[in-house]
């Protein structure tokens, strides 16, 4: 085993798992902790084989998971179920328990190039002709995901939302608000409005849950893959398009809502052209401050979780500080109308 | 007491060395990137101690236009504001009936306007941000 290893206790275990799994020929040649994925524990993994080099990603559960995050055993079905769907996503292997830590399940991924941080992808000079591919490719890709039922696949192992996903995201969020340390009236007034605005219930399908510029992985030809599954779950198709939107992943391109890639209404056409479905731009509007409301609240929750010494990383902090973003453009976005 | 360097020199002499000295010999790049929230934490701190108080009179006052009937703790605007905002969100929770919807929306967009321009400086408040 070479030494470009940040925990040899780990690799060693890695490559006998690995050993087990793909044959003696397999040695770990160098392993180092991944960031981003705030939520998840990463490790890039280096492989030499009888065939040649091979690189692969290990995801492991968080040592504090997040409410309503997946477990790796729920997210290795989903992504199996969403790749079946035609998504692009890097296929996903060796779901297995207590290699990285004992309890804590994990499984392999493909590495898959690109650019995932939302800053460069909407910005960057040399992504210019990725993000003219990239409306159509997600919208293509988002459909995809959103072909996946509970009928079409009864036993994904995600839970029914109770009344519906307005109701039930509603619930969640109420929840959510409830748990806040100190009053945040710009919140409450969002809700209020949330609860005599909410659509009306709309089929369930699988919805990637976390859709947004931060979780593409970008090459020049534009999406390579779709990441981070952890917060799947059934829902209606205008709450992946409301989250995408969110002011948040725009990055400072404020102009193109849709994930600082382009407006509203292209994605929205893009993806009746992929789906065969309209979605109404009023609902979007809603799951959009539904979204706001969600992530203030979220990013409250995790300045908390580095004052309960939950968390040690400035990082919570600071997210913590920005929550009045989100409440501001939550009051605009319901000024304005949708 | 001694006044000066007053606390916020202090911050924006810390929020300097981070960015101008720390950073840029910072190899790793996950502890680089936090070097730089630090350096924004500090400096946003230095402004919000500068805009605290005047502040929070303001919407203090407007809360106490909002809410006439709530008994709040004399002399104290944080406590003050404490009980008028636990109010404001109990009512609100409630679905109870509030006098003056526009004023209420007025007021929620001066406070988070307010705390934006010392929390978030480069945050675009105008309301027409997608042009």
């Amino acid at each position: 085993m070479a030494a470009s290893v940040h925990d040899k206790a780990l690799a060693g275990r890695v490559q006998a798992f690995l050993q087990e799994a793909r044959g003696r020929d397999v040695q770990v040649v160098a392993m180092a902790p991944l960031a981003g994925g705030a939520c998840q524990e990463m490790h890039r993994v280096e492989l030499s084989t009888a065939n040649g080099p091979l690189r692969l990603v290990l995801r492991s559960d968080a040592r504090l998971p997040l409410p309503a995050s997946l477990g790796r055993c729920e997210e290795f079905a989903v992504v199996q179920a969403a790749r079946a769907a035609g998504v692009p996503t890097p296929s996903v292997h060796h779901l297995t328990e207590g290699l990285v830590r004992p309890g804590a399940w994990a499984y392999f991924m493909d590495w898959v190039d690109g650019e995932a941080i939302g800053r460069r992808v909407v910005k960057a000079p040399e992504l210019a002709r990725a993000r003219q591919q990239l409306p159509e490719q997600l919208a293509q890709a988002l459909a995809r995901v959103h072909t996946v039922t509970p009928e079409s696949a009864p036993t994904l192992p995600l839970r029914q939302v109770l009344g519906g996903p307005v109701q039930g995201g509603l619930a969640f969020v109420r929840g959510m608000l409830d748990g806040l340390r100190e009053p945040h009236p710009a919140l409450e007034y969002a809700f209020r409005w949330l609860v005599a605005d909410a659509p009306r219930e709309a089929p369930s399908c699988l919805l990637h849950g976390d859709f947004r510029t931060g979780n593409f992985l970008v090459t020049a030809g534009g999406l390579a893959a779709v990441l981070d599954w952890e917060f799947a779950r059934w829902g209606t198709p205008a709450e992946d398009i409301g989250w995408l939107c969110v002011r948040d992943w725009r990055f400072g391109q404020n102009a193109l809502p849709a994930g600082g890639l382009t407006s509203r209404e292209a994605f929205l056409e893009a993806y009746a052209r992929a789906s065969g479905h309209r979605v109404a731009p009023q609902a979007v509007h809603w799951w959009e401050v539904m979204g706001n409301v969600r992530w203030a609240a979220g990013s409250v929750h995790q300045g908390e979780r580095y004052l309960s010494g939950e968390e040690s990383d400035l990082e919570y902090v600071a997210i913590a500080r920005r929550a009045p973003e989100m409440e501001w453009e939550a009051l605009r976005l319901l000024e304005q109308g949708g | 007491m001694q006044e000066r360097p007053a606390p916020r020199a202090v911050l924006e002499a810390l929020a300097r060395f981070l960015l101008e000295e720390l950073q840029p010999t910072v190899t790793d790049k996950r502890l680089a990137f936090r070097v730089l929230i630090a350096a924004h934490l500090a400096s946003t701190l230095a402004a919000e101690l500068e805009v605290r108080q005047p502040h929070a009179a303001a919407e203090l006052l407007r809360l106490r236009a909002l809410l006439p009937d709530v008994a709040v703790p004399p002399a104290d605007t944080g406590a003050a504001l404490r009980t008028l905002n636990a109010a404001l969100t109990d009512r609100l929770r409630r679905g109870e009936a509030l006098p003056d919807d526009a004023a209420l929306r007025a007021h929620l967009r001066s406070t988070l306007s307010d705390t934006l321009s010392a929390l978030s400086p480069r945050f675009d408040t105008s309301p027409d941000i997608e042009g």
